[in-house]
């Protein structure tokens, strides 16, 4: 990876007059060298402070490995001064074999008034032709002037229901976002719970998975306490794969009536999100136990009961970091149907489970 | 909310995961466990597999090899195995767990008393592991042995089942399947006595190439190939598939079979059948398989004297590979002095067919050349005009190509104008590369196809039918070579194969494209 090269300007016709320059040669590769500029998209970054921009920085850099975009990050700055944007331009480039594979990052602190109008500094700096994403790294208010203006060029929106504090409050808006159905929004949060939804689905396979699937007496998650959404959202895949009826109270409908369910969310004091999932059937004093438990970079699967065959299996996940997570979403060509039918049980499971 | 009572998937967690499909419980049955394809490819690959949560909890490994030793012996060699030949690293816990799936069974592949002792182990197994009874065979072994087992496992009751009612029995084939088109017949009316063509899998590991399969993504995922993907704009088709090493330490194998069998009738005509197939009617193996096998029976067969002018053989001789000086393939160990194997083998063959018919398909392979590559080319046919000859000279057709191996990706060469104020034409390449665009695991090869035939899926596996016709298009060339003389070696080790394989496609005004 070459050090990433800069220049700072002060209006959108500077932006543009220094990407042409760099279209030609990215600074710092010699004559020689060959180079190819890739870009899948546009990536527009909107984050709160300087400091969520500096990580999403590192994030993008891996990011162009594999979707490499012209990327805008946009940093608004101090609502009461005079507007106006300082921008720096800059290219990155990455080796692959014998040549380099350079994209664009621009990044813009806006100003005053710049800051409520950041559609006309960034609309103009997109490459035409290319699919739109908005990756929302500020508070989750659909409302919000800037996430209006950014998310009616976009065709995607990323954004993290980590972040969210007010549970039911929060899922109930994404899931308005969601039911709009002019975007495919993907949840880095969702995409973080795929290692945990792949091993669970292997601990029911077949017709006698399917049997167990149907007995589900309990379920209990325990999760970091910060991370909270991240237990709803497990629960609500759960609740919408099963069919269950989050209404008042989680049932399950069957063929002698409606079976309720409990489920519980354990807070641990653990920061890295889910440390365990237990699914129990059966009645308390005679139940099959379903259990996924994270013991660092491994995953532990452990089946127990009397009616199954015991069972413990260790794997290694590659647990993501936010570029992996984001990488799964652009790699899904439309929106996920899992999540959107999860999301319906969200805001009801927040409050379920709490 | 969802009230009403609907009939559920058969796992409705797997909805919408990458893999939707998750394999059963089951065992898996390696015969020749202790051999060098388990030892580089298939215990790295299941632990690979295992690794990566791709396996259901309920499963076991059961090796059968000739030699006598115990069940931790035998981990103790495959953890040797996984940590010398895997390609992800070799974690102690993750080792722990899986090797408790590994147990080993000594056993002669033609005595029945060792199919008894197996029978007993896999009983105890559907007790002990939860693996109901469902066992997928690997046929590790010389092919010689391959129609034996079958026969020997059915005797000992261990076939019951289909390929997909539970409990359900599945065979993985290696290649060769067969040594020509009479013994592939026999062998396939052999087993067909006791499996149905739906637990038959015979692996080309070619097809679990990541690369192989976006031959199909290709085509039939771009609506701008489709209208040129004929005779009316394809000009010839040539597919290299080129090897730097000799014949390494696989001479006693080799010393029977040669490039055309080795290659050809296997990687090289399911690589082409991919290229030249007709649109399947849906993403289903056997709407696949009918297309594959439509091509390979449209081939032409060359028969007695054609085949001195459509084929040619080689056998390289001593020389230099990568600036080093490198033996004949007479003096490589194992081989006879006297040895009369191909090395290398050139093809024109032609399909008859309504999109090919005219256009020539050039093959090629061969060990101990400048480089290892094999890719897929599709020269275009020129404009009908030639507008820019005075300033530039001929112009270069247009060519797609599928690289394969190394450098995997796919690449267009067109003519673009050199800046200026002439109107110089030059070729520019529109490159796509395979690491520059997607990072991640790829899967190998063995890893994809263990999957698939544990899930069931028989897409990137040979049918009856095309394996057969795979042997019927070569078996005239074979029959050939059989009965005339040759003088070998006939080119040096570093060079692109004899001269007479230059001939053969000089002669029709073309050139090999040197990958």
């Amino acid at each position: 990876m070459t050090a990433p090269s800069s220049s700072t300007v002060d209006t959108v016709g500077a932006i543009e007059a220094r990407l042409a320059e760099l279209r030609c040669r990215p600074d710092g590769v010699d004559a020689e060298t060959g180079f190819v500029r890739a870009r899948t998209l546009n990536l527009v970054v909107y984050a709160e402070t300087a400091e969520v921009a500096r990580q999403a920085e590192a994030t993008l850099a891996s990011l162009a490995q594999t979707f490499p975009s012209r990327a805008v990050l946009v940093i608004p700055g101090e609502e009461q001064a005079e507007p106006g944007i300082s921008a720096a331009v800059s290219t990155e480039c990455h080796r692959v074999r014998d040549r380099l594979v350079c994209y664009e990052q621009i990044s813009i602190h806006t100003r005053g008034g710049s800051s409520r109008h950041v559609l006309g500094v960034v609309e103009p700096l997109l490459v035409s032709h290319l699919p739109v994403c908005l990756w929302w790294l500020a508070d989750p208010s659909f409302s919000h002037d800037a996430f209006r203006q950014l998310a009616s060029i976009s065709q995607r929106i990323i954004l993290d229901s980590r972040g969210f504090r007010e549970l039911p409050r929060d899922f109930a808006e994404l899931q308005r976002l969601v039911q709009t159905g002019t975007h495919i929004v993907d949840d880095l949060t969702w995409q973080r719970l795929l290692p945990w939804r792949q091993v669970m689905a292997q601990l029911f396979p077949g017709e006698e998975g399917t049997r167990h699937l149907a007995a589900v007496e309990r379920v209990r998650v325990e999760c970091g306490q910060r991370q909270r959404a991240e237990a709803v959202l497990l629960l609500a895949w759960l609740a919408a794969a099963l069919r269950w009826d989050t209404e008042g109270g989680v049932r399950c409908p069957d063929t002698t009536g409606a079976r309720d369910i409990s489920v519980l969310v354990e807070p641990t004091t653990a920061e890295d999100g889910l440390r365990s999932v237990e699914i129990a059937t059966g009645p308390q004093e005679a139940s099959d136990r379903f259990v996924l438990s994270r013991d660092g970079p491994e995953m532990v699967a452990r089946i127990r009961g009397s009616s199954v065959t015991e069972v413990s299996r260790r794997s290694h996940v590659q647990w993501p970091d936010d570029c992996d997570l984001i990488q799964t979403g652009l790699a899904l060509r439309g929106g996920d149907p899992v999540f959107e039918q999860a999301l319906a049980h969200a805001e009801n499971l927040s409050v379920i489970a709490a | 909310m969802t009230t009403a009572l609907e009939a559920p998937l058969v796992n409705p967690l797997a909805a919408g995961l990458p893999s939707e499909a998750v394999p059963q419980p089951l065992t898996v049955v390696i015969f020749g466990a202790t051999g060098d394809l388990s030892h580089r490819k298939l215990l790295p690959a299941l632990y690979s597999l295992a690794a990566g949560h791709m396996l259901p909890p309920h499963f076991a490994v059961v090796g059968v090899a000739r030699r006598e030793q115990e069940h931790e012996d035998f981990r103790s060699d495959m953890r040797q195995a996984v940590g010398s030949f895997g390609d992800q690293g070799l974690s102690d816990a993750v080792w722990d767990s899986f090797a408790q799936s590994l147990h080993f069974c000594q056993g002669q592949f033609q005595d029945p008393h060792s199919y008894r002792a197996l029978k007993r182990e896999l009983d105890s197994l559907k007790e002990r592991a939860g693996t109901c009874g469902n066992v997928l065979y690997y046929l590790a072994t010389p092919p010689q042995f391959d129609a034996d087992i079958v026969e020997n496992l059915h005797a000992a009751g261990l076939l019951t089942g289909s390929a997909s009612e539970t409990p359900w029995t599945r065979i993985i084939f290696e290649k060769p399947f067969g040594h020509d088109l009479d013994s592939a017949r026999e062998l396939n009316r052999r087993i067909h006595e006791h499996l149905r063509e739906d637990q038959i899998y015979r692996i080309d590991h070619y097809l679990g190439k990541e690369t192989v399969q976006n031959i199909m993504a290709v085509r039939f995922a771009n609506g701008i190939l489709e209208p040129l993907w004929s005779r009316n704009y394809v000009d010839n088709i040539q597919i290299t598939a080129a090897e730097a090493i000799g014949v390494e330490n696989r001479a006693s194998y080799y010393e029977g079979a040669g490039a055309l069998r080795d290659m050809v009738q296997s990687h090289l005509l399911q690589v082409f059948s991919l290229v030249a197939m007709e649109p399947p009617v849906s993403w289903s193996p056997k709407a696949i398989h009918d297309e594959k096998v439509k091509v390979l029976q449209a081939m032409t067969r060359v028969r007695g004297g054609e085949v001195d002018h459509q084929a040619v053989r080689g056998q390289y001789g001593p020389g230099w590979v990568g600036g080093k000086p490198v033996a004949g393939y007479r003096q490589e160990q194992g081989v006879s002095p006297e040895s009369n194997v191909d090395t290398f083998a050139a093809l024109k063959l032609c399909v008859d067919s309504w999109r090919w018919a005219g256009v020539p398909i050039y093959l090629r392979t061969g060990k101990r050349l400048p480089r290892r590559a094999t890719e897929v080319t599709l020269t275009f046919k020129s404009p009908p005009q030639m507008l820019f000859n005075r300033f530039s000279g001929p112009v270069q057709d247009d060519v797609l190509t599928m690289r394969i191996q190394p450098d995997e990706g796919v690449t267009l060469t067109l003519n673009s104008k050199v800046p200026g104020q002439g109107f110089q034409i030059q070729p520019v390449h529109l490159d796509f590369l395979y690491g520059a665009t997607f990072s991640g695991h790829v899967p190998e090869a063995y890893e994809r196809l263990l999957l698939d035939a544990m899930r069931g899926d028989s897409t990137l596996f040979t049918r009856t039918d095309e394996v057969e016709e795979g042997w019927d298009v070569i078996q005239g060339i074979l029959d050939r070579w059989a009965e005339t003389p040759v003088d070998f070696p006939n080119y040096p080790a570093g060079s692109w194969g004899p001269p007479a394989s230059d001939e053969l496609i000089q002669t029709d005004g073309r050139q090999w494209r040197n990958p």
